[in-house]
């Protein structure tokens, strides 16, 4: 019961359970690119520009592309709290039996300090690697950011 | 708790007992905000389209068919077209004439490059042989697969016959390479 009573108080920093929002806003895509029969290539997101830098034997072509975005917003009590996001160490995009891996992930701002109740948004990028000769299709998967609030 | 079908029941009594303890909870709170840290999971997709690689496969040879040669070296032309002329001391006697043809697939509308052979060799009996070179296709300047993925080019080149070669069948290869732009 008293826990319960916490929760509905809304301290964000006081416990556990985050009371403010976090939320995954946006998908992170790499468009279209196609891989090499002899050579395997990367391609690499940039998390505040969304630019894309290529290696090996990839070849970009656009479309859809663009970093993750993750946001949320305060709650009470959480005025100067410290956000960042942790994020794994390599996440699988599949199809059928066959994936590509992404790995590398950066994150835009690297923190933000909230101010009362305001949104907060950070942008995720990430190198996929594409092995050669990977099958042409569509390649999904999923990846879980954890926002870390400190300092409130 | 608090967001199951119970839920108003529970608030109820949770306000309740909030107006009794309340005095002991702004307490507690107030000495354990200082170090607290709170994290939340959210998760995004990920996703990635892969187009095909760009491949080309030779559906035709390069085909010079039968020339005849004389004490004047001269040269063989096979068009892209497939059409042959000779200059020099060269003349033509029927054959096989062909342009090298090829077939391109990949991602459907993307520009594409041809490279080609600066020279290639056609060796013959014993170890005589001739050179072809100027090697050209007939993608234009700019090469593009169509809306299928899917594109073609054919191939001539210019065959260099010595004074007095040596007669008998001359076969050599060179390679065709493509490239996304």
């Amino acid at each position: 019961m008293l826990a319960g009573w916490a929760g509905n108080a809304a301290r964000a920093c006081d416990g556990p359970n985050f009371s403010g929002t976090f939320q995954a806003e946006l998908d992170i895509a790499f468009g279209v690119v196609a891989s090499s029969l002899s050579s395997a290539g990367t391609v690499t997101l940039d998390a505040a520009t969304g630019g894309v830098t290529t290696t090996g034997g990839i070849t970009f072509f656009g479309g859809d592309v663009h970093p993750a975005r993750f946001s949320g917003r305060g709650g009470p009590g959480t005025n100067n709290c410290v956000v960042t996001l942790t994020l794994p160490a390599s996440a699988t995009l599949r199809r059928g039996g066959r994936m590509a891996t992404l790995t590398n992930f950066t994150v835009w701002p690297a923190s933000i300090t909230l101010r009362g109740r305001h949104p907060f948004s950070f942008q995720v990028g990430a190198t996929l690697t594409v092995p050669a000769g990977l099958p042409a299709g569509t390649y999904s998967g999923s990846f879980t950011a954890t926002a870390v609030f400190t300092n409130c | 708790m608090y967001r199951s079908a119970g839920q108003s029941i529970w608030n109820t009594v949770a306000r309740r007992l909030a107006a009794v303890v309340a005095g002991f909870a702004v307490v507690s709170m107030a000495a354990t905000a200082a170090q607290a840290q709170a994290s939340a999971d959210a998760t995004a997709g990920a996703s990635v389209t892969i187009a095909n690689p760009i491949a080309v496969t030779k559906t035709a040879d390069l085909s010079f068919g039968t020339v005849v040669p004389s004490a004047t070296a001269g040269t063989v032309v096979v068009s892209t077209g497939g059409a042959r002329s000779v200059s020099g001391g060269v003349s033509e006697l029927g054959g096989t004439v062909t342009a090298a043809a090829y077939s391109v697939t990949g991602y459907a509308n993307n520009a594409y490059t041809i490279t080609l052979p600066a020279s290639a060799t056609l060796a013959g009996p014993g170890t005589t042989s001739m050179t072809a070179d100027t090697f050209a296709h007939s993608a234009g300047t700019s090469p593009a697969l169509d809306g299928t993925g899917a594109g073609s080019f054919s191939v001539g080149a210019t065959l260099n016959v010595g004074a007095n070669q040596t007669p008998g069948a001359y076969t050599g290869t060179f390679n065709v390479t493509v490239a996304y732009n």
